[in-house]
């Protein structure tokens, strides 16, 4: 009893404290926001050339326009120009050379938004058409032109934006000797996020000049430093206000319009606000990674892997942001939750002229997925061994080394996963094939990273204050819907004594809020789950000492934590923590397919997911069921 | 030019543009946020409101088109099935980042009690949740049903 009531709220179907505001309505999305009188209005003018030289902007017509204030052009960006959260190789506005066909290369700043769009149609563009590289092979050809005239990424190629190479043990060898060798080609596409919300936001200078932006986004302060770079201004003199995040997947953890509203904020001294529509959040924003997958496997006659030579090329669209991680990601994850000891990993991303690309749920670790465990069942094939069995038959223990040499120090909870969703799929049996319909079933046994690895120094900071009946904690988490404003709410009630509702989360503005990095990554409940707790534990026992919550003075207790992740190492030669932590699931699919058509229709998913400890068991299986369907989709129809 | 329809219960008046959408009259000119933008072609179903009791996505209705008529959304507050599916929402957890959620509540508002859950997701083919996976819209609409047919 005693330990139950320490645990407070955690672990319970505890409701969303957004939820009220959500069902009814009233929750403030930033197309939502009221602007005053004064706001003025900003459309993009876009490349819609995908590789090319812009010799002139002709803004005559658009600036004749009824209600048009200005036209703004690369020459008032005034700082690099450039953003990217790894590299900063993408423009603001394009001064000359054009990489994409969603290259921005003017605003138009009018007194409604009808006028800013319908202006930024009449904004003339003279641009000299060059032919472009639209695949990643040809890409990397000697005599292919640079993408990038400005930036280089790798000093081999100059489209190259990473590549990497990882040796263990006696590859060669292991293929020799191999009863079974799998080789298998997979290609994956381009998928777009398509959270519900398209990208919106408003920006206004104080008296001072200081610029406030109100906008969704996953890392405000990664968004503030590329702005304050990017336009000239000092961090300091930046500020993000985060509203309802209307889903992200991912995609809102690179810029989209929040330096192009600071930047019409600033340059007309104004309230400014951008709406984007659907078609243009679709180009706005970066795509999932096409990956390019040659997967050889080798197995011994019992099934178990002795060896994996795979070459993954990426194309990373025509600017980089984390592609350079996402390369390193899915070498970590291309071995799959298996003891390989001998691997030989090659991979490399490379920009072309087709759309960016960016973080998107998995990061380079669905794609890689999708081949190893094709490459798996297989296998099971090719050995007539039962899918599971093959699988739990190479199991990685703890501690225990993956393919690319990644070390783990925690537990590994895929044969639970693999026994649970086993018997519950086979309580039902699938329905005998007819002449029409053939039913199938499907297994796959999944991994996936914690924390932003790679040597990253990923931490969060929170500060509670507390009071005698409630307590306020403040931590720039993103809440992009997957409710951890909420889980950070139980996290501090119950190590504080107080119910959920006593406790105030404040994550929205970066004045209040101190960094917790972004919501990315699997990463929020561990990074600023832990920094809450160990704040509040230290509230707790300053408390103590005081004499308990009743003996707090009128101001309360402040207190201030930081959980950084255990430390982890580039991906390089050799065994070495690469990824802090690993959660891991075994999910198996019944399907029927129109043996006329070909359409596959999926009956039932069972997928049992090793989850730690569960903080809200209802935004544990949202996010479960959610995941699911949308890998459904990747899957079958996106 | 001037429109005039009962929105929620209020009798409101607006001098809009020619070629404003109900949608954009409910969201610009009576500051009625909840009902959302989510792709302007109708094909997401956050815009979904009521019209005279029909389901509509009002990102394809012109204003001038609904002269006279009553339109109810999210902020509704007399509409006893919207009432009674929000509260089904907000226990059942089902949604995320809520941006589909009106349109979503206000078509689930107008499923059959007793529907099966084929027939609610069938119901709800127009209204897209990219976060929830459906699962618990699915519960949130019988959790609703159920506790219409014990208050009898």
């Amino acid at each position: 009893m005693a330990k139950r009531a320490r645990l407070g709220s955690v672990g319970q179907r505890v409701q969303r404290t957004d939820g009220p505001a959500k069902v009814a309505g009233a929750a403030v999305y930033p197309q939502d926001l009221a602007v005053p009188r004064d706001c003025l209005h900003v459309a993009t003018v876009r490349a819609d050339v995908a590789c090319g030289t812009l010799t002139r902007i002709d803004a005559s017509h658009a600036l004749a326009c009824r209600g048009v204030r200005r036209v703004l052009t690369a020459a008032d960006v005034r700082g690099t120009n450039r953003f990217g959260l790894i590299h900063p190789d993408q423009p603001v506005l394009v001064e000359s050379h054009i990489c994409g066909a969603s290259d921005v290369v003017a605003l138009v700043v009018a007194d409604t938004e009808r006028a800013a769009r319908e202006a930024a149609r009449r904004v003339t563009l003279s641009i000299a058409p060059v032919v472009g590289l639209f695949d990643p092979s040809m890409a990397l050809r000697r005599d292919a032109p640079a993408v990038h005239a400005d930036h280089r990424a790798h000093v081999r190629h100059p489209n190259l934006v990473a590549e990497r190479l990882v040796r263990r043990g006696a590859v060669t060898r292991a293929f020799e000797r191999a009863a079974v060798v799998i080789v298998g080609d997979y290609n994956t596409g381009f998928v777009e996020h398509a959270f519900l919300a398209p990208e919106a936001g408003f920006a206004y200078p104080d008296a001072d000049g200081r610029l406030t932006i109100h906008v969704a986004t996953q890392w405000p302060e990664a968004d503030l430093r590329q702005a304050a770079a990017a336009l000239g201004e000092p961090r300091e003199r930046l500020r993000l206000v985060q509203e309802t995040i209307g889903g992200a997947f991912g995609g809102r953890e690179d810029v989209s319009l929040q330096i192009l509203l600071l930047l019409a904020a600033r340059e007309m001294a104004r309230p400014v606000r951008m709406v984007w529509d659907r078609a243009e959040s679709t180009r706005g924003h970066g795509k999932r990674h096409p990956f390019r997958i040659r997967h050889e496997l080798a197995a011994d006659r019992t099934g178990r892997l002795l060896a994996a030579r795979v070459d993954v090329l990426i194309d990373a669209g025509c600017y980089a942001s984390t592609s350079t991680q996402l390369l390193d990601n899915a070498l970590v994850h291309v071995c799959g939750p298996y003891d390989i000891s001998a691997v030989e990993l090659s991979g490399r991303a490379v920009y072309t002229n087709n759309p960016f690309t960016c973080a998107f749920r998995g990061f380079g670790a669905n794609q890689v997925a999708f081949a190893m465990e094709q490459q798996m069942s297989k296998l099971a094939h090719a050995l007539t061994l039962e899918p599971g069995e093959l699988r739990r038959r190479n199991y990685v223990r703890a501690p225990g080394t993956l393919g690319a040499g990644t070390t783990l120090a925690t537990s590994v909870g895929l044969p639970k996963t693999l026994t649970l969703a086993w018997q519950r799929a086979h309580a039902l049996e699938l329905p005998p094939t007819t002449g029409a319909v053939m039913f199938g079933r499907g297994l796959a046994s999944a991994m996936k990273n914690i924390g932003f690895g790679f040597g990253f120094d990923d931490h969060a900071t929170a500060v509670v204050h507390v009071m005698r009946d409630h307590a306020t904690v403040r931590v720039g988490a993103a809440e992009v819907g997957q409710g951890v404003a909420t889980v950070l709410a139980q996290i501090a009630g119950a190590t504080l004594g107080l119910s959920v509702d006593r406790v105030r989360v404040e994550w929205q503005d970066t004045d209040v809020a101190p960094d917790a990095g972004s919501s990315s990554a699997s990463r929020q409940t561990i990074a600023s789950g832990n920094a809450v707790l160990r704040a509040c534990e230290r509230a707790r026992k300053s408390m103590a000492a005081r004499g308990g919550l009743a003996a707090l003075p009128d101001h309360g207790i402040l207190a201030r934590a930081t959980f950084k992740f255990p430390k982890t190492r580039a991906l390089g030669v050799g065994r070495a923590r690469h990824v802090a932590l690993f959660g891991w699931s075994t999910c198996i699919v019944d399907v029927a397919v129109d043996v006329g058509t070909g359409q596959v229709s999926v009956m039932r998913v069972v997928n049992a997911v090793d989850a730690g400890r569960v903080i809200n068991p209802v935004q544990f299986e949202g996010q479960v069921e959610g995941g699911v369907v949308m890998g459904q989709g990747y899957a079958l129809q996106e | 030019m001037n429109v005039s329809l009962h929105v929620n219960d209020d009798l409101v008046s607006r001098e809009i543009e020619p070629g404003t959408t109900l949608l954009e009259m409910l969201r610009s000119e009576c500051q009625l946020t909840g009902t959302k933008d989510g792709c302007g072609v109708g094909e997401c179903g956050a815009c979904t409101v009521l019209l005279d009791d029909q389901l509509v996505t009002s990102c394809l209705i012109l204003a001038v088109e609904v002269q006279g008529r009553r339109v109810t959304t999210i902020e509704s507050r007399s509409d006893e099935r919207i009432e009674r599916m929000r509260a089904a929402f907000l226990e059942a957890g089902a949604f995320q980042c809520g941006f589909c959620t009106p349109g979503m509540i206000i078509a689930a508002s107008r499923i059959r009690s007793g529907a099966s859950p084929s027939a609610i997701r069938a119901a709800l083919v127009g209204n897209v949740c990219r976060c929830t996976g459906y699962t618990k819209i699915v519960q949130a609409v019988q959790r609703a049903h159920d506790r219409r047919k014990h208050n009898g």
